[in-house]
Protein backbone atom coordinates (compact mmCIF):
# COMPACT_ATOMS: atom_id res chain seq x y z
CA UNK A 1 0.00 0.00 0.00
CA UNK A 2 1.32 3.26 -0.81
CA UNK A 3 1.76 5.74 1.91
CA UNK A 4 0.20 9.10 2.12
CA UNK A 5 2.24 12.11 1.76
CA UNK A 6 1.71 14.23 5.32
CA UNK A 7 -0.71 16.90 4.97
CA UNK A 8 0.26 20.84 4.48
CA UNK A 9 -0.74 21.21 7.92
CA UNK A 10 1.16 18.29 9.24
CA UNK A 11 3.85 19.21 7.71
CA UNK A 12 3.76 22.93 8.64
CA UNK A 13 3.43 21.85 12.13
CA UNK A 14 6.00 20.04 12.37
CA UNK A 15 8.36 22.81 10.78
CA UNK A 16 6.87 25.46 13.33
CA UNK A 17 7.66 22.70 16.57
CA UNK A 18 11.36 22.29 14.99
CA UNK A 19 11.67 25.89 15.32
CA UNK A 20 10.26 25.59 18.82
CA UNK A 21 13.41 25.09 20.56
CA UNK A 22 15.55 28.01 19.57
CA UNK A 23 19.09 29.40 20.74
CA UNK A 24 19.32 32.88 22.58
CA UNK A 25 22.09 34.86 20.75
CA UNK A 26 24.44 34.41 24.23
CA UNK A 27 23.78 30.10 23.92
CA UNK A 28 20.94 29.58 26.10
CA UNK A 29 18.02 27.61 25.16
CA UNK A 30 14.06 28.90 24.77
CA UNK A 31 11.60 26.10 24.72
CA UNK A 32 8.74 27.41 22.84
CA UNK A 33 6.00 25.32 22.76
CA UNK A 34 3.17 27.70 20.95
CA UNK A 35 2.85 25.04 18.04
CA UNK A 36 1.91 22.51 20.39
CA UNK A 37 -1.01 24.85 21.84
CA UNK A 38 -2.70 25.90 18.56
CA UNK A 39 -6.19 24.72 17.45
CA UNK A 40 -5.01 22.00 15.21
CA UNK A 41 -8.38 20.75 14.09
CA UNK A 42 -10.08 24.30 13.69
CA UNK A 43 -10.53 23.43 10.56
CA UNK A 44 -11.24 20.29 10.55
CA UNK A 45 -15.34 18.70 9.61
CA UNK A 46 -17.62 18.05 11.32
CA UNK A 47 -20.96 16.16 10.95
CA UNK A 48 -23.95 18.25 9.51
CA UNK A 49 -26.76 18.53 12.06
CA UNK A 50 -29.53 16.57 11.43
CA UNK A 51 -32.23 19.09 11.57
CA UNK A 52 -29.99 20.87 9.03
CA UNK A 53 -30.22 17.70 6.69
CA UNK A 54 -33.83 17.75 6.61
CA UNK A 55 -34.03 21.19 6.13
CA UNK A 56 -32.42 20.74 3.03
CA UNK A 57 -33.92 17.75 1.53
CA UNK A 58 -37.22 18.92 2.31
CA UNK B 1 13.45 3.03 44.89
CA UNK B 2 14.72 1.81 41.44
CA UNK B 3 11.86 1.34 39.21
CA UNK B 4 12.78 2.79 36.00
CA UNK B 5 11.94 0.64 33.29
CA UNK B 6 8.43 0.69 33.52
CA UNK B 7 5.83 3.05 35.29
CA UNK B 8 6.56 6.50 36.52
CA UNK B 9 8.39 6.11 39.64
CA UNK B 10 12.15 7.90 39.42
CA UNK B 11 15.52 7.31 40.46
CA UNK B 12 16.29 7.27 43.94
CA UNK B 13 13.61 7.58 46.64
CA UNK B 14 15.02 11.38 47.46
CA UNK B 15 14.51 12.50 43.55
CA UNK B 16 11.15 10.88 43.85
CA UNK B 17 9.81 12.34 46.30
CA UNK B 18 11.42 16.14 45.43
CA UNK B 19 9.36 15.25 41.73
CA UNK B 20 6.49 14.43 43.59
CA UNK B 21 6.67 17.37 45.94
CA UNK B 22 7.16 19.65 42.67
CA UNK B 23 4.46 17.98 40.35
CA UNK B 24 1.63 18.50 42.87
CA UNK B 25 3.03 21.72 43.51
CA UNK B 26 3.30 23.14 39.22
CA UNK B 27 0.40 20.67 38.24
CA UNK B 28 -2.43 23.85 37.98
CA UNK B 29 -0.04 26.88 37.62
CA UNK B 30 -1.22 29.22 34.97
CA UNK B 31 2.02 29.52 33.65
CA UNK B 32 4.94 27.09 32.54
CA UNK B 33 7.81 26.09 35.51
CA UNK B 34 10.31 23.99 34.76
CA UNK B 35 12.25 22.22 37.45
CA UNK B 36 15.95 20.07 36.67
CA UNK B 37 16.93 17.64 39.07
CA UNK B 38 20.15 15.65 39.56
CA UNK B 39 19.97 11.28 40.60
CA UNK B 40 19.66 12.34 44.79
CA UNK B 41 17.35 15.34 43.99
CA UNK B 42 19.76 18.06 43.99
CA UNK B 43 18.32 20.97 42.45
CA UNK B 44 19.89 22.05 39.50
CA UNK B 45 17.58 24.51 37.78
CA UNK B 46 14.35 26.09 38.48
CA UNK B 47 12.28 28.25 36.08
CA UNK B 48 9.11 30.42 35.29
CA UNK B 49 8.40 30.92 32.47
CA UNK B 50 5.43 32.21 30.49
CA UNK B 51 1.58 30.68 29.64
CA UNK B 52 3.92 28.38 26.91
CA UNK B 53 7.32 29.07 26.66
CA UNK B 54 10.07 28.95 29.39
CA UNK B 55 14.01 30.18 28.80
CA UNK B 56 17.28 28.93 29.44
CA UNK B 57 20.43 30.70 30.21
CA UNK B 58 23.51 28.99 28.75
CA UNK B 59 24.79 28.57 32.62
CA UNK B 60 21.23 26.86 32.84
CA UNK B 61 21.72 24.38 29.89
CA UNK B 62 25.26 23.63 31.20
CA UNK B 63 23.62 22.45 34.35
CA UNK B 64 21.03 20.68 32.62
CA UNK B 65 23.14 18.01 30.86
CA UNK B 66 22.62 15.03 31.75
CA UNK B 67 20.10 15.86 34.69
CA UNK B 68 18.20 12.85 36.05
CA UNK B 69 14.64 14.30 35.62
CA UNK B 70 13.22 17.49 34.00
CA UNK B 71 9.94 18.39 35.02
CA UNK B 72 7.67 20.69 33.75
CA UNK B 73 4.07 21.76 33.58
CA UNK B 74 1.51 22.13 30.78
CA UNK B 75 -1.03 24.44 31.58
CA UNK B 76 -3.21 23.94 28.38
CA UNK B 77 -3.49 20.07 29.49
CA UNK B 78 -1.20 18.46 26.42
CA UNK B 79 1.59 15.77 26.41
CA UNK B 80 4.93 16.85 25.29
CA UNK B 81 6.00 19.03 22.52
CA UNK B 82 8.17 18.16 19.93
CA UNK B 83 10.95 20.95 21.43
CA UNK B 84 10.75 19.49 25.04
CA UNK B 85 12.14 16.11 23.41
CA UNK B 86 14.19 17.44 20.69
CA UNK B 87 16.08 19.60 23.86
CA UNK B 88 15.91 16.04 26.11
CA UNK B 89 17.73 14.58 23.67
CA UNK B 90 20.26 17.32 22.77
CA UNK B 91 21.08 17.25 26.23
CA UNK B 92 20.75 13.49 27.42
CA UNK B 93 18.05 14.66 29.90
CA UNK B 94 17.23 10.95 31.74
CA UNK B 95 13.65 11.46 32.22
CA UNK B 96 11.13 13.63 30.69
CA UNK B 97 7.87 14.28 32.26
CA UNK B 98 4.83 16.76 31.80
CA UNK B 99 2.34 17.60 34.36
CA UNK B 100 -1.26 19.10 33.93
CA UNK B 101 -4.23 19.16 35.96
CA UNK B 102 -5.52 15.41 34.89
CA UNK B 103 -2.59 13.63 33.76
CA UNK B 104 0.86 12.90 33.89
CA UNK B 105 3.42 11.97 30.66
CA UNK B 106 6.46 10.55 30.95
CA UNK B 107 9.33 9.72 28.82
CA UNK B 108 12.60 8.21 28.75
CA UNK B 109 15.40 6.70 27.02
CA UNK B 110 16.54 2.99 27.45
CA UNK B 111 18.72 2.34 30.30
CA UNK B 112 21.51 2.51 28.25
CA UNK B 113 20.93 6.07 26.79
CA UNK B 114 18.85 7.86 23.94
CA UNK B 115 18.60 5.20 20.87
CA UNK B 116 21.34 6.23 18.19
CA UNK B 117 19.25 7.94 16.34
CA UNK B 118 19.56 11.05 14.21
CA UNK B 119 17.48 14.14 14.55
CA UNK B 120 16.54 13.58 11.07
CA UNK B 121 15.36 10.12 11.87
CA UNK B 122 13.51 11.13 14.70
CA UNK B 123 12.01 14.22 12.81
CA UNK B 124 10.92 11.37 10.13
CA UNK B 125 8.88 9.07 12.62
CA UNK B 126 7.27 12.24 14.33
CA UNK B 127 5.94 13.26 10.93
CA UNK B 128 4.73 10.07 9.67
CA UNK B 129 3.43 9.73 13.31
CA UNK B 130 1.65 13.41 13.39
CA UNK B 131 0.34 12.82 9.77
CA UNK B 132 -1.57 9.60 10.75
CA UNK B 133 -2.47 10.59 13.99
CA UNK B 134 -3.82 13.91 12.13
CA UNK B 135 -6.01 12.11 9.62
CA UNK B 136 -7.42 9.47 12.02
CA UNK B 137 -8.40 12.44 14.77
CA UNK B 138 -9.59 14.53 11.44
CA UNK B 139 -11.91 11.05 10.81
CA UNK B 140 -13.68 10.94 13.95
CA UNK B 141 -14.26 14.69 14.39
CA UNK B 142 -15.86 14.06 11.01
CA UNK B 143 -18.01 11.33 12.06
CA UNK B 144 -18.78 13.37 15.51
CA UNK B 145 -17.10 10.80 17.79
CA UNK B 146 -14.51 13.54 18.90
CA UNK B 147 -14.63 17.31 19.83
CA UNK B 148 -12.04 19.22 17.89
CA UNK B 149 -10.75 20.12 21.49
CA UNK B 150 -10.49 16.70 22.65
CA UNK B 151 -8.39 16.37 19.69
CA UNK B 152 -6.64 18.69 20.16
CA UNK B 153 -5.63 17.37 23.48
CA UNK B 154 -5.21 13.64 22.26
CA UNK B 155 -2.69 15.01 19.22
CA UNK B 156 0.44 14.78 20.58
CA UNK B 157 -0.24 11.80 23.21
CA UNK B 158 -0.64 9.59 20.10
CA UNK B 159 2.20 10.63 17.87
CA UNK B 160 4.35 10.06 21.64
CA UNK B 161 2.63 6.71 21.94
CA UNK B 162 3.78 5.51 18.09
CA UNK B 163 6.93 7.42 18.05
CA UNK B 164 8.18 5.90 21.35
CA UNK B 165 6.95 2.49 20.12
CA UNK B 166 8.87 3.48 16.62
CA UNK B 167 12.46 4.39 17.75
CA UNK B 168 12.58 2.48 21.10
CA UNK B 169 11.58 5.56 23.59
CA UNK B 170 9.54 4.26 26.95
CA UNK B 171 6.39 6.72 27.18
CA UNK B 172 3.41 6.40 29.64
CA UNK B 173 0.45 8.50 30.48
CA UNK B 174 -0.82 8.55 34.18
CA UNK B 175 -4.01 10.10 35.06
CA UNK B 176 -3.50 11.99 38.25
Amino acid sequence: MKKKSPSLSSRRRIARAVLGLRKTPQGGLILDERSLYENLYAEAKTPVPQARKERKTA
Amino acid sequence: MEKRQGGDKVGSSALARAVAAIEEKIATAPVEHAVVLGEAGTLFVDKKGERTEVSFTPEEVARMRGAAVFTHNHPEGSSFSLPDILMAKRLNIREMRVVTEQALYVLRPPPAGWPALTLRDLLRAVQEADAEVEERLRTQIRVGRLSKAEANKRHWHEVWTQVSRQVGLHYIRRTR
